[in-house]
């Protein structure tokens, strides 16, 4: 087991989780922190692999109701697979500020999800190789 | 390192023995196994139930699956195939599998909701061992 890693790392890491909440609505900086060949599981169980398909599906999702929904990242564990894999554990906040006719009635969005990310250290970078959410029951 | 470094021969090599792992942890849902269930992970692993709870350690993973899991096939199953393995590092792969809930005799149960349950394993010692898992229900669009 290898879990030889710097503080200047987790800093890294804590950095990209902060961007990824300060890019929600930027597609462009948002795909600059992803692997080319990421794998993205949303709320929805809905699967997009590849970094051009998540910006264009982070694109046309930003000019849906759905840009109305925000999200809070909060870090609760990071641990090293290996010095240049992290496993990054968080807490999604979500608040929803889309018009109330926008809203799904039968499907309310979940106030909180678990979010794994897996990041990898590419040419001294850290980058999204991986991220999947799972809503949190009430 | 890409997955495209990993060389095709050794990939599908990786492919069968991380296949294996997912046989295994089918078997052990199926037949309600805690400890087989529990065995495949590595210690520190942390897995995300599909209810979004966190669960860290193999002995939390253990205490939870002993509550759950016994009876829990007692109308229906589920079935786990391999769909798309992501190698973040040669010996470090993302692993998603198509969870399929199915009757006893192993029909597709209509209107039920796939699972789409991710799992992070690590090759330590030549054996590969989830470290995370996670489930996400997938619904319908």
């Amino acid at each position: 087991m290898t879990t030889v890693a710097n503080d200047q790392d987790v800093e890294a890491i804590r950095a990209v989780v902060a961007d990824t909440e300060a890019l929600q609505s930027d597609a462009d900086g948002f795909a600059r922190l992803l692997t080319e060949d990421v794998a993205l599981v949303n709320f929805g169980g809905r699967r997009v692999l590849g970094r051009d398909n998540v910006h264009r599906a982070m694109r046309e999702a930003l000019e849906t109701p759905f840009a109305h929904v925000y999200t809070k990242t909060e870090l609760v564990d990071v641990r090293f697979l290996r010095p240049d894999v992290a496993l990054v554990s968080c807490i999604k906040h979500i608040s929803d500020e889309r018009e109330p006719a926008a809203r799904d009635a039968n499907a309310p969005l979940s106030e909180r999800g678990s979010q794994t990310f897996v990041l990898v250290r590419e040419q001294g970078n850290w980058l999204i190789a991986l991220a999947q959410t799972t809503p949190i029951a009430v | 390192m890409r997955s495209a470094d990993v060389d095709v021969q050794t990939r599908a090599v990786e492919i069968e023995a991380i296949k294996r792992v997912v046989a295994t942890l089918e078997h052990a849902q199926q037949n309600e196994l805690p400890d087989e269930f529990v065995g495949l992970f590595r210690p520190d692993a942390i897995w995300t139930t599909a209810h979004g709870r966190r669960l860290i350690g193999r002995d939390e993973i253990a205490a939870f699956t002993h509550q759950v899991l016994p009876g829990a096939m007692k109308e229906s199953t589920a079935t786990y195939e391999v769909a798309h393995v992501l190698f973040v590092r040669p010996d470090v792969a993302a692993v998603k599998v198509r969870q399929r809930p199915v009757t006893l005799d192993g029909r597709p149960i209509e209107g039920e909701s796939e699972g789409s349950p991710l799992y992070i394993m690590a090759k330590e010692h030549g054996q590969w061992q989830p470290v995370a898992g996670q489930n996400t229900v997938v619904l319908d669009t």
